[in-house]
């Protein structure tokens, strides 16, 4: 087995490659928890969905069937039909293109919103913290959805809307994760003793700051992609997520709602593939903080694995 | 009130508290601990007796299993407690429930953590009033008994402090008050665990005083666990001696401070500090206490002891009487043949 | 706690602000977009009078904050009736409905977070670990669908639709059955996971011990001295969470057809009524702030070390 050391012999690449083999230490212990197990399976499965999804789906996503409309599963449709006889199975692989589409974004964006409020409150402190914590409380007194809907009631669905929309959302998680590492940070004696120095406050956040807030944020990460998933699936049920003709899951459900007298199958399979999604997403996530700083369970924000308005 | 020392519950020669041969182990991922291992020692009624020893020799362990209030992962896996003559761990739920707070009573080091911050102190003192109420008594009666009892335990202002909550007390009244909670139910035996070990020197001497005047005019019999001789030596008329997890030397506190026998009880009295001193106790012993993973096979002091001899680390002592007192070492082990003895040579114990 | 008012006070500002202002968000003219193209100009002015479009922005927000503070957030454009009439009407029905499933949450989720924390590697330890982690992740709407699919629809054994005869309590509360379940499946999972690691906590404490050694009995020590302990932390994450109960509630209203607030905003933004959309929303934020308001009091009231410190 390759250690650490003799990758650092390599010129140049040290950093990097160190990381890399820090990352796949990381995925090793995680893969060594059931839980954990179970979300990297999911997650790459997945991945592997949505990149491959034309090879992997029976059918395309919009290939009507007309004979077979609102089928139960059958050995040309393993999970039946919708009401236009579309292969459920097909628009659930295609349904998940849609998902990470918009998930994937959203959650980065959200990410590096959080990233820069957060360093700033922190760092500056004083009332320019005050006013970012008032700001964070304001964003979070909508529960997600509803401040969803209100900024795509006036902005009007589209996939990049639902993104920004997202990620308002979501950002203030991350702003608290990084102020609280950040205020943390700056009483640490390392730091202390650099600033009197004149290090510079690039190289600061660069080579100490960074690389404390890497590991809850991957962890927030994780936790949020459910998040995102579900906020979106439920924003196109309500007719607002990404406009049809997309096979997007909430999309899936809502026709399944329409002809709920008549066939079951829509909603199943939507929902099987959302259960499953969230639920992999999270026991990931709960597994990496486990793995990444079993100290983290305190931080507030970070384990918070609460229910969320979807 | 308890009445005079002798009991009319059974005869004489019953002592108030037995401990034979005790063994308790803790099921850990590391292994089993055996956490205590043959600790034998009694305490009469109205007798203050102290126990004293390293921390990790498994005084706390002690006091827990003599209530059959164990960890989950802890269990009593041989030996005898009789409390009044009576098997401890033959006890079913109810008579278990009844032993604790009324004819056993315990309080404990830290008197902060040992109340429960969100309700009043009269709250807590009801509570533990009614676990062993005959009959229904009003909430007036209730707090007129229990404020009468923290006037006894000599809390001023008894009727007012009432309805303070714990952090609102000094750290001396609130051991104060965890006596008076233990007293409630005028127990027979009163188990002290290192209660005076969080307060400072002025406070423990009044609560030493307070526990005498407990003994003398209730007649409780006290089990005094400390980690420091001094406080031991102040109130206690017999004294146990334990190191890892056994009792290694029982006697009367006098003639043990005058004449340990025990290599370990002589370093112990050698590393008694003086006043000024107070807190670096036995850390004059060299070397460590065995863990209790890697428990030597001999004798668990051999490996600080310098009389050790071969036997000493092939096979364990026993707990035998010798005069007044009971010793586990092999010097004065008469069923030894002399010449395998190790000899007590005064004065060449580690200082 | 003063501080603690100054802040809410600034972060109820804040959402008042951002609502007077979200409708300039409407790329284009928000009045021309709800009225459609082939409005008479008469109308298109006649609406943005009532609106106070016509007014500077300054003069918005300020009209805005002086009549919600007199209880009037404006006119519905459908129907002229005022915003808070119709508000009113549809608020108890949701209030009900997340009482109901917060209630139902506490009475299955606190017993078996106690149950888990008090006999911890036991099977239903182990069963409860598992499935609340996927309870939490599931959202509101798939549960909601899925309860609909299997009782109403499948079994038919409860109502689908609506809220039922509001004079006949029966009949009321058959209606509320599906939708409180709904709601509160997450919640349950919650709480049991949440009162459990605090049980657990609590449960370790010295005096827990001190009062077993007083011979207390062990369900009085449990249920009275522990639980209190461990629910007060849970306090103020339950008044979060009712805040995100909110933002299920609009799925679970629509999907059940319950004439609540959430199905109000739904249909509001269906039909770009934005003074509508502006004032349930408002009102839903009003709520999670004034709620996590009273539970910080309830939280000092109850736990009286943080009533000395503060």
């Amino acid at each position: 087995m390759s250690t650490v050391a003799d990758i650092d012999t390599v010129p140049g690449r040290g950093p990097v490659v160190t990381a890399l083999v820090q990352v796949g230490r990381v995925l090793r212990e995680v893969a060594r928890r059931p839980g954990g197990l179970f979300g990297l399976i999911v997650v790459v499965g997945l991945l592997v969905v949505v990149v491959a999804a034309p090879l992997v789906a029976p059918y395309s996503a919009t290939q009507q069937d007309i004979a077979n409309r609102l089928a139960g599963p059958s050995l040309h449709h393993l999970l039946g039909t919708d009401e236009l006889g579309r292969d459920l199975l097909s628009r659930v692989i295609y349904g998940a293109r849609i998902a990470m589409a918009v998930a994937v974004p959203a959650v980065l964006l959200a990410m590096a919103a959080g990233l820069i409020i957060g360093l700033i409150a922190g760092y500056f402190g004083g009332g320019t913290d005050q006013v970012a914590i008032v700001g964070m409380d304001a964003v979070q007194a909508f529960p997600a959805v509803i401040l969803a809907l209100a900024l795509l009631a006036v902005l009007g669905p589209s996939l990049r809307n639902v993104v920004i929309v997202i990620a308002v959302a979501l950002a203030p998680g991350y702003a608290r994760v990084v102020r609280a590492m950040t205020l943390a940070a700056k009483q640490n004696q390392y730091v202390e003793a650099e600033l009197s120095l004149g290090v510079s406050t690039t190289r600061l956040t660069a080579y100490h700051l960074l690389p404390n807030i890497a590991p809850p944020l991957f962890i927030l990460i994780a936790m949020d992609m459910p998040s995102a998933i579900a906020i979106e699936a439920g924003l196109a049920f309500l007719g607002l997520g990404v406009p049809p003709p997309s096979p997007d899951w909430g999309a899936l459900l809502a026709d399944g709602f329409t002809y709920v007298l008549i066939s079951p199958w829509a909603i199943l399979a939507a929902s099987l593939a959302l259960i499953v999604v969230t639920v992999g997403f999270t026991m990931l996530g709960e597994a990496l903080r486990d793995v990444l700083d079993p100290k983290l369970s305190g931080v507030r924000g970070v384990s918070r694995l609460m229910p969320r308005a979807r | 009130m308890t009445g005079p020392p002798v009991s009319i519950e059974g005869p004489v020669t019953v002592p108030l508290l037995r401990v034979e041969d005790l063994e308790v182990v803790y099921y850990t991922e590391a292994g089993a601990l055996p956490a205590l291992s043959d600790v034998s020692f009694e305490v009469g009624r109205g007798e203050i007796v102290g126990v004293v020893g390293e921390s990790g020799c498994g005084k706390s362990t002690l006091g827990a299993a003599l209530l059959r209030l164990l960890p989950p992962n802890g269990a009593l896996a041989g030996g005898h407690v009789f409390v009044e003559g009576r098997d401890v761990a033959g006890l079913s739920r109810g008579e278990l429930r009844s032993l604790r707070g009324r004819t056993v009573s315990m309080v404990f080091q830290d008197p902060l953590t040992s109340l429960n911050p969100t309700f009043t102190i009269g709250q807590q003192m009801i509570a533990a009033q009614r676990a062993h109420a005959r009959d229904h008594e009003s909430k007036s009666e209730l707090r007129r008994r229990v404020a009468e009892a923290l006037t006894r335990v000599g809390i001023p202002d008894a009727a007012q402090r009432i309805d303070s909550h714990p952090h609102e007390f000094s750290g001396g009244m609130r051991q104060r008050v965890m006596i008076a909670i233990a007293l409630l139910h005028e127990p027979s035996l009163l188990i002290a665990d290192e209660i005076t070990s969080a307060l400072d020197v002025t406070l423990e001497a009044q609560i030493l005083k307070l526990l005498a005047e407990i003994n003398q005019t209730h007649g409780t019999a006290i089990l005094l666990i400390s980690h420091n001789l001094g406080v031991i030596a102040e109130v206690c008329k017999r004294v146990v001696v334990m190191y890892a997890g056994r009792t290694v030397e029982e006697g009367d506190v006098m003639s043990i401070f005058d004449d340990p026998l025990h290599p370990y009880t002589r370093a112990l009295l050698a590393a008694v500090p003086s006043r000024e001193q107070r807190g670096v106790v036995l850390a004059a012993i060299p070397g460590r206490v065995p863990s209790l993973l890697a428990l030597p096979v001999g004798c668990k002091f051999a490996d600080r002891c310098n009389h050790a001899r071969d036997v000493c680390r092939e096979r364990e002592p026993a707990f035998l009487a010798h005069g007044e007192r009971r010793i586990r070492c092999f010097i004065y082990d008469d069923g030894l043949a002399r010449a395998d003895r190790p000899v007590a040579t005064p004065g060449t114990v580690a200082p | 706690m003063l501080r603690r008012l100054v802040m809410t006070f600034f972060v109820v500002v804040l959402i008042m602000t951002f609502l007077a202002l979200l409708i300039h968000l409407v790329p284009g003219d928000p009045v021309r977009l709800l009225l459609g193209a082939k409005a008479p100009e008469q109308l298109i002015l006649q609406v943005r009078h009532q609106m106070y479009l016509d007014r500077p922005v300054p003069t918005q927000v300020y009209y805005f904050f002086w009549n919600a503070l007199h209880g009037n957030l404006g006119v519905d454009f459908a129907s002229q009736r005022s915003v808070t009439s119709l508000i009113w009407a549809a608020l108890p029905h949701t209030i009900i409905l997340a009482a109901t499933s917060l209630l139902l949450a506490a009475v299955v989720g606190i017993p078996l977070g106690v149950y888990a924390a008090t006999h911890p590697g036991g099977w239903i330890d182990r069963v409860a670990t598992v499935v609340s982690v996927s309870l939490i992740t599931m959202p509101a709407y798939v549960v909601g669908l899925l309860l609909l699919l299997v009782f109403a629809v499948h079994f038919a054994v409860l109502p689908a639709t609506g809220f039922g005869n509001v004079d006949n309590p029966a009949d009321y509360l058959k209606h509320l059955i599906l939708p409180a379940i709904a709601l509160s499946v997450a919640w349950m999972g919650y709480l049991a996971r949440l009162v459990r690691t605090s049980m657990l906590e609590v449960l370790n404490e010295r005096y827990i011990y001190a009062a077993r050694a007083q011979g207390i009995r062990d369900r009085a020590v449990v249920y009275k001295y522990a639980l209190r302990n461990a629910v007060i932390p849970t306090i103020a994450i339950l008044a979060v969470g009712l805040g995100q109960l909110m933002g299920g509630a609009i799925f679970i209203e629509v999907i059940f057809a319950r004439p609540g607030l959430g199905m109000l905003i739904y249909n509001s933004i269906e039909t770009r009524n934005y003074p509508l959309v502006r004032g349930g929303v408002l009102v839903v934020a009003l709520l999670f702030v004034a709620v996590n308001l009273a539970s910080d009091f309830v939280y000092h009231w109850i736990d009286p070390r943080i009533r000395v410190v503060s």
